[in-house]
């Protein structure tokens, strides 16, 4: 048998009109038909059963089925074979139903040629095939529908539910099709502001936005649904549960808000605490230098060195209280970011340390032009102001030289570096440089408590920055900070 | 250098330890005053505006803002408001440096504003600075 | 280096002064002083109200933040300079010290009951006069706190 032939089940009990049939298929020369007679459902039915035809040609007059059962029996069978009804009467209602109920084509015996049978057949094969992809497909989409944690539904154009799927209606207690029928002025009678989205809708408005539903969040996105003319006919949308999203943005807010208060606390509490510890700091200080000047005759040197003793760590003590005070302020976000220019602050800071560069016969140097930074003046001032006072500072050259320039600029970052041919840094030590207090070196050798890297460090970081550095010893050391661009159309944080 | 009158003084401050420090210096910077002390700011009110004699009125008043019981920023207009004080020189001396509170205190007629250093060696420094420029360069108003 | 100050801008000193010896000579010792500033000049009261009230196309320029005052000047007495500054609402938190060579009681007595911050007498010693300059410097930009501008210094 031709594989590609159609293979064909009659089930027809009078042999006449078998014969008729079989004539008809084998005259067709374009698509070849594999014919099967059978003349009774019962045999058909088990026919199908074992090996599914690709179409069943049913007679309607058959011995052991009357009218239209036959077509169900086959249908409860194998709903997947296509079913071309045959019968002598021409009977209009019969074919309605024939077809209503399912049968591909309704043909009347005497009144067909080949041409219209083979056609017949075919068609309903295709038809079917058809009708099969269409229901897979509906089949998938209803799946998915089903399994995706939305709201798919429709109205009428008076706002009666047709449709109400998905699996976001679990999130509200609704099973799929419970509320169809009911209108949305009473489902959500009380929400005006979901019954003002509807009736947009119904006006013929595309319409996005968010809704409430039973406590919880939707993105509900809709629009008119036409017939022919384009008149509303309804509305079709789609709501999906964004309630865990929202509900993680206000945890995440609340968080930042708690986040923000606790360092404003901090802050205040770190500035209390050090302005109140200068007031007895002052009293220290200020009756240790009086003790020096009025008993000074009465003193020995151990008394006096004791006394020198005190003054200077009261002296350290207040560097450090201010030191503490100065890095607190500026972990905080800078309000404003302005332009700064770098160069502009690396010259004042020249004049600033005039006295101390003439001491020591130092200089600073910039090389090239600096770009403008975004950040605020007094960031940017401490950074470059205390990174250039270690280069002179750490120095024992004839002539302590700070350079300060640009290495590079790119992704709207400058990076500047500040190199001096100083003492130099041991790479063991280049993270540790950057702790508040710490310190390299014994206080005989650098005076200073070591906070001035650590202030270097907030500063940059809190502009967005970062710094690090360069640097062996009796090699000189190079810090590079890097700090974003200002840009002309750039828009403050 | 000294004068040939102690000048008076009047120090607005509770803390002892600034009592003492102030005088001080005043006494070191050869300036003779006599340094009289009110805790508050009500202390100030009587001593000042109590209707007494031109005696107790002072040549200098060094004056906080943020006092016990009264703000000093209303003494200050308390004081300008008495006829018999309303000229005497007021140097605001005060931990604080916001400008609403300098604004404020130039407004009501404060002589100068200065912010009190906390450490004890800018306090020693500005001391002198206030007793130099008020006792040997400007000219006091006359008593009455 | 912790909090190093870096002054954004001069403080601006109007010196109301009609002898230029004397101007010229404040001129210098405010110039050789610590203090980054800026002197204008107004020789007679009405040049000086006229400058503080920013006439002459002057609406954007920044008031002065101290006024030395003599107060023999021409065409506007100097005490009545004084009495319109500290009674104009905008002009009279500016600090006015008068500079002056009188001595006389009446005249101080009537400058501090028109509200003059300060009254200083003028040496007539060269040295004494440079002497006095720098203390007003050293009081009135290096210690104290001058009002506020409207640009928030």
């Amino acid at each position: 048998m031709d594989a590609n032939a159609i293979d064909v089940l009659l089930i027809e009990d009078s042999p006449g009109d078998a014969r008729l049939i079989q004539e008809m298929l084998a005259e067709t020369h374009r698509t070849p038909f594999a014919l099967e007679r059978v003349d009774r459902l019962s045999s058909g039915l088990d026919r199908i059963a074992s090996r599914p035809p690709d179409v069943v040609l049913l007679d309607l007059g058959l011995p052991d089925a009357k009218g239209l059962e036959g077509l169900g029996a086959i249908q409860r069978q194998a709903a997947r074979v296509p079913v071309v009804v045959l019968t002598g009467l021409d009977d209009e209602d019969v074919a309605a139903r024939a077809v209503q109920e399912g049968a591909q084509d309704y043909l009347v015996k005497g009144q067909i040629d080949d041409n219209q049978l083979s056609r017949a057949i075919r068609y309903a094969i295709g038809r079917k095939q058809t009708d099969e992809a269409l229901r897979q497909s509906q089949d998938r989409l209803q799946t998915i529908i089903a399994n995706t944690p939305i709201i798919l539904f429709a109205t009428d154009r008076e706002g009666r539910m047709t449709t109400s799927e998905g699996r976001g209606l679990q999130g509200i207690g609704v099973q799929p099709g419970q509320v169809n029928g009911r209108s949305i002025f009473d489902l959500f009678a009380g929400q005006q502001d979901i019954l003002e989205i509807m009736r947009r809708g119904l006006a013929g408005e595309e319409v996005t936005s968010t809704v409430e539903i039973d406590g919880r969040a939707f993105d509900l996105c809709m629009g008119p649904l036409r017939e022919g003319k384009g008149d509303v006919c309804g509305i079709l949308g789609v709501c999906t549960d964004i309630t865990e999203r929202v509900r993680a943005e206000e945890a995440l807010h609340t968080t930042l808000q708690e986040l923000e208060a606790r360092n404003q606390e901090l802050e205040s509490f770190t500035y209390s605490v050090s302005h109140d510890l200068k007031e007895p700091l002052r009293t220290v200080e200020a009756f240790s230098q009086f003790l020096l000047e009025d008993y000074a005759g009465r003193l020995d040197e151990q008394g006096k060195d004791y006394l020198h003793r005190m003054g200077k760590a009261s002296g350290r003590l207040k560097q450090m209280i201010e030191e503490l005070l100065a890095l607190s302020r500026l972990g905080r976000r800078p309000e404003e970011l302005v332009r700064v220019d770098p160069g502009q602050v690396v010259a004042d800071i020249g004049v600033a340390f005039h006295t101390g560069l003439e001491e020591k016969n130092a200089s600073i140097e910039v090389e090239g032009e600096l770009p403008c930074v975004l950040g605020d003046m007094s960031r940017v001032e401490q950074t470059f102001g205390n990174l250039i006072a270690n280069g002179i500072k750490f120095n024992r050259s004839e002539r302590p030289l700070v350079t300060v320039g640009v290495q590079d600029v790119r992704n709207g970052a400058a990076t500047f570096f500040v190199r001096d041919n100083g003492i130099g840094i041991d790479p063991q030590y280049h993270d540790k440089i950057f702790g508040v207090f710490q310190r390299l070196h014994r206080r005989e050798e650098y005076d200073g408590t070591g906070a001035g890297l650590a202030i270097v460090k907030r500063a940059v970081e809190a502009l967005g920055g970062r710094v690090w550095v360069d640097s062996a010893p009796d090699a000189g050391t190079t810090f590079f900070v890097s700090l974003p661009l200002w840009q002309e159309a750039a828009i403050a944080a | 250098m000294e004068r040939f009158r102690p000048v008076q003084i009047l120090l607005v401050e509770d803390n002892p330890d600034d009592v003492s420090i102030t005088a001080r210096a005043f006494e070191k910077g050869g300036v003779v005053s006599r340094l009289t002390v009110a805790r508050d700011g009500q202390e100030v009110i009587d001593l000042l505006c109590g209707g007494d004699n031109s005696a107790a009125r002072p040549d200098l008043v060094l004056l906080d803002i943020n006092l016990p019981k009264m703000n000093g920023l209303d003494v200050l207009a308390k004081v300008r408001a008495t006829s018999a004080v309303a000229t005497v020189p007021i140097v605001m001396l005060t931990a604080s440096g916001r400008r609403e509170d300098i604004e404020r205190a130039y407004g009501l007629g404060a002589n100068s504003y200065i912010q009190k250093p906390v450490v004890f060696e800018g306090l020693a420094r500005t001391l002198d600075v206030i007793g130099q420029y008020w006792f040997e360069v400007a000219t006091l108003p006359p008593a009455s | 280096m912790v909090g190093a100050q870096v002054r954004e801008r001069p403080i601006e000193i109007l010196l109301v002064e009609d002898n230029p010896g004397d101007v010229r000579l404040t001129r210098e010792a405010l110039h050789e002083g610590k203090v980054w500033n800026n002197l204008s000049v107004a020789g007679d009261g009405v040049a000086a109200m006229r400058f503080l009230r920013r006439e002459d196309g002057r609406a954007n320029a920044p008031r002065p933040d101290l006024i030395l005052l003599d107060l023999n000047l021409p065409k506007k007495d100097g005490r009545q300079v004084l009495e319109e500054i500290k009674v104009d609402p905008e002009l009279r938190r500016i600090p006015v010290v008068v500079l002056t060579t009188s001595k006389a009681e009446e005249d101080v007595l009537r400058s501090y009951n028109l509200h003059a911050n300060c009254y200083v007498t003028k040496p007539v010693d060269l040295e004494q006069f440079m002497s006095v300059v720098a203390s007003i410097e050293d009081f009135w930009l290096c210690i104290v706190k001058l009002p506020p501008d409207g640009n928030g210094r």
